[in-house]
């Protein structure tokens, strides 16, 4: 579906590497703000390889986390028109460096089960330029 | 009655980046698509549910520098916000009393509350809302109507509780005569075969609730190995699009507290496909509605951003509208 709920890489594409980490920007797929805590999965490849999830943080309003600790900031929005930045320790790609994500949310004022919020997936791979 | 925009419009423009707040209200004035202006809190204010003193400070500045006129916040209650278990009432009431809070400082009068918030919250929220001015207005938008199941129980409680302040927001996603045709267009470019496109068309117009409808056709759909990408996006044509009568609107007359002008897209001749305009507009005008319309173009929820200028959509809407009104003016007595 053509939506800007599926698009969490917004052009232009440009990666950042500093002391071996990748940094890229990662836009919230849906039409609000939502609760950190409603981040519930991030997969991030590199040149087609997946990258563990060990590697992976995310800084959101100047927090970096885990993508795990994110289950407990529930007090805590990422505002729709801030990205949050991805970092990705010990990969080598590009440049350019081709980029895929996979982002899990959870929609939490929409439920479709008696304890069950919607869950909300955006897919996405760009081609990066890469600044080292 | 008295148009105005719900910024929610401009979604694809305010997630890119294309607008801050105050370039997004510039243009709502510059092109006269108020004086009315709501919005969804969590979309518009980053403190959501609270606002700084800062953000208030500027809000009551652009309002007055552009002449506009704060009508209504959309709350949301989060029930699913944290990760280990639901909210409880207590928490929920705390919230929307925060949104409610935030929603007097900014001047607004009515707060749109949705159907996560149960009849205990409602009952609860009720005081503060009162001592606040504010009315709470439960939108009625797809898949439910004025007299759905879970509609008729707000009704009840409404009837219980007994204040002022309670009311409904019709939205235009409820009683809709097709399927957006830009929508169906979609579905063909995710791999929807045109013979399953008027199949999904049947569907939506048959029999049974609208999970009944959507299940069918994802059986089918999967059955004869239509991509099931195509067939998820499906669900939305079942569950936005509400084929209510637009005459159940009657059963609400001096409970509407406000209205979401819903649209999608216009043909040539300046119509929306999807919403018969003549009849709803006529429908409220005959009840006597003087409160506020709030354009609601939601074809973002299938036109990615920079491919159409969401707010020329918002003034086609609104041009219909004042159609509607011009002629019944013209020919009062004719169709409605």
């Amino acid at each position: 579906m053509t939506s800007i709920t599926h698009i969490v890489l917004h052009p232009p594409f440009h990666a950042r590497v500093q002391d071996g980490v990748l940094a890229f920007d990662l836009h919230e797929p849906w039409y609000r703000s939502l609760p950190v805590s409603c981040l519930t999965g991030l997969d991030v490849s590199g040149d087609g390889t997946n990258v563990p999830a060990a590697r992976v943080s995310i800084t959101i309003a100047g927090v970096t986390r885990s993508v795990a600790a994110c289950a407990d900031a529930w007090e805590e929005f990422w505002f729709v028109q801030d990205p949050a930045v991805v970092q990705v320790a010990g990969v080598d790609v590009g440049p350019p460096a081709r980029i895929g994500v996979h982002l899990a949310m959870r929609i939490p004022y929409i439920m479709v089960g008696p304890a069950t919020a919607l869950p909300h997936h955006a897919i996405q791979e760009e081609t990066f330029e890469v600044t080292r | 009655m008295k148009t105005g925009i719900t910024l929610y419009s401009a979604t694809n423009e305010w997630v890119t980046g294309t607008y801050d707040l105050e370039g997004l209200l510039a243009a709502v004035a510059e092109r006269e698509l108020g004086p009315g202006v709501e919005i969804v809190g969590f979309q518009t204010i980053p403190t959501f549910p609270d606002v700084s003193d800062d953000f208030v400070r500027d809000w009551d500045r652009l309002v007055a520098k552009y002449d506009l006129v704060p009508t209504c916040v959309g709350s949301n209650i989060d029930v699913a916000q944290r990760s280990d278990r639901l909210l409880s009432d207590d928490e929920m009431v705390a919230s929307l009393e925060r949104q409610l809070a935030t929603a007097s400082k900014l001047g607004f009068g009515i707060v749109r509350i949705q159907i996560g918030a149960n009849e205990a919250v409602i009952e609860r929220v009720v005081p503060t809302a009162e001592r606040l001015g504010l009315k709470l207005g439960m939108e009625l938008h797809a898949p439910e109507g004025a007299h759905t199941p879970a509609i008729l129980k707000v009704r009840d409680a409404y009837d219980r509780i007994d204040s002022s302040v309670l009311g409904f927001i019709p939205d235009f996603s409820a009683t809709m005569r097709a399927v957006p045709p830009g929508e169906l267009a979609d579905l063909a470019a995710l791999g929807l075969p045109s013979a399953w496109v008027d199949r999904l068309v049947a569907e939506w117009a048959g029999e049974g609730a609208p999970f009944e409808r959507f299940g069918r056709f994802a059986a089918a759909a999967g059955a004869a190995g239509v991509p099931k990408e195509a067939i998820d996006a499906a669900t939305m044509v079942f569950t936005m699009h509400g084929r209510e009568p637009v005459d159940s609107w009657r059963e609400l007359v001096g409970r509407i507290v406000h209205v979401h002008g819903k649209c999608y897209g216009f043909d040539e001749a300046g119509d929306e496909p999807s919403i018969d305009y003549a009849a709803i507009i006529g429908l409220l005008d005959d009840l006597g509605y003087d409160g506020w319309i709030s354009t609601e173009w939601e074809g973002h929820a299938f036109t990615g951003p920079g491919e159409v200028d969401s707010l020329d959509l918002v003034a086609a809407q609104q041009a219909l509208v004042r159609r509607v009104l011009t002629d019944r003016r013209a020919s009062p007595g004719g169709e409605d």
